[in-house]
């Protein structure tokens, strides 16, 4: 889902396959639909939540989980993958002002320069005083 | 409308066992799992999506009015439960029963409570997303008549409550917007909204 909505979004510091975006539009949708359709194929999945199965609460303590598992994952592979188009982002520690914020930086560059960017910036900020 | 209920369900039920690949699909859609992890996954995707910092923000604002509404609605369902308790179908009528059999109350359907919790959080911002998320909880609550585990008037009050949640969380969301701007800014300072 992350794959997908990041090439709707067009950010491109957080694709597995950066240059091919259509290509991991269709992936991603393939993936989902085997892996519900594996999931349910491959054994009895209506479990009670006294039994075998998860309860509601449970259920969305994994969700979290998983979703905040493979939104790390995505960054730190990403940042790995892309780490060469990631270097010209456009910002440099000279600039006086701070480098951009948000999400919306991952369509120039990686996860973890833009976190080394912002790490420099505030490094520097206490020397010559530079603000957001 | 009791004597409604039990022939919609009787009706519906009477499909089951009539198709291996019918049987599949509804069991499947009947989960516990399949729509409430296909409506979270969509909230997650929200989370990424937009073109812009605002358009991203307005969607962050989606995810979380979701969450918010799933916790809201849930609360309401707990409370009609210590008031009332209904027995299950299978537990009244000589139905075959295509799912575990549960023993909490039958009314208000949870499911339906979360499914339409879900899909008005993100009609309220997105039309066409919201009414597939709409379509998603409106089977999954058919699914659960079809295996035998709730009656039509559960799904509705499950649903009743879903959205009256969502609006609630949609509410608070607006007269607390200060709260998830000062927290997503200082997410955006990490980069992870």
């Amino acid at each position: 889902m992350i794959q997908f909505v990041a090439a709707q979004s067009g950010l491109q510091g957080i694709l597995f396959a950066r240059s091919q975006p259509k290509a991991t539009k269709i992936l991603s949708t393939l993936l989902l639909v085997v892996a519900v359709t594996v999931y349910f194929a491959s054994g009895e999945r209506n479990q009670p939540d006294t039994g075998l199965g998860l309860d509601a609460n449970i259920q969305a303590f994994w969700f979290a989980m998983s979703a905040a598992a493979a939104a790390g994952t995505t960054l730190v592979f990403t940042s790995i993958i892309n780490h060469g188009w990631g270097k010209n982002h456009g910002w440099s520690n000279d600039l006086a002002e701070a480098p951009p914020l948000g999400l919306t930086w991952l369509s120039q560059t990686t996860y973890f320069h833009a976190i080394r960017a912002r790490t420099a910036w505030k490094r520097r900020l206490p020397v010559d005083g530079a603000g957001d | 409308m009791g004597q409604l209920d039990h022939l919609i369900v009787i009706w519906l039920n009477g499909f089951a066992g009539n198709s291996r690949l019918v049987d599949f699909f509804m069991e499947a859609l009947v989960s516990d799992y399949l729509s409430p992890v296909l409506s979270s996954l969509v909230l997650l995707g929200l989370w990424f999506k937009g073109s812009s910092d605002v358009e991203r923000y307005q969607n962050q604002l989606v995810t979380l009015t979701g969450a918010i509404a799933i916790g809201l609605s849930n609360a309401m369902v707990m409370m009609v439960n210590g008031l009332m308790f209904r027995e299950r179908p299978f537990v009244n009528h000589d139905i075959s029963l295509h799912f575990y059999a549960p023993t909490d109350s039958s009314f208000p359907a949870n499911s339906a409570c979360v499914g339409f919790a879900i899909a008005t959080a993100v009609f309220l911002r997105h039309r066409r997303l919201g009414s597939a998320l709409y379509v998603l909880a409106a089977i999954w609550g058919l699914a659960r008549v079809y295996a035998g585990v709730h009656y039509p008037s559960d799904i509705l009050a499950g649903a009743v409550i879903g959205v009256i949640g969502a609006l609630l969380a949609a509410g608070t969301v607006r007269v607390l917007a200060f709260i998830p701007r000062y927290v997503f800014n200082a997410f955006r300072t990490i980069y992870i909204a």
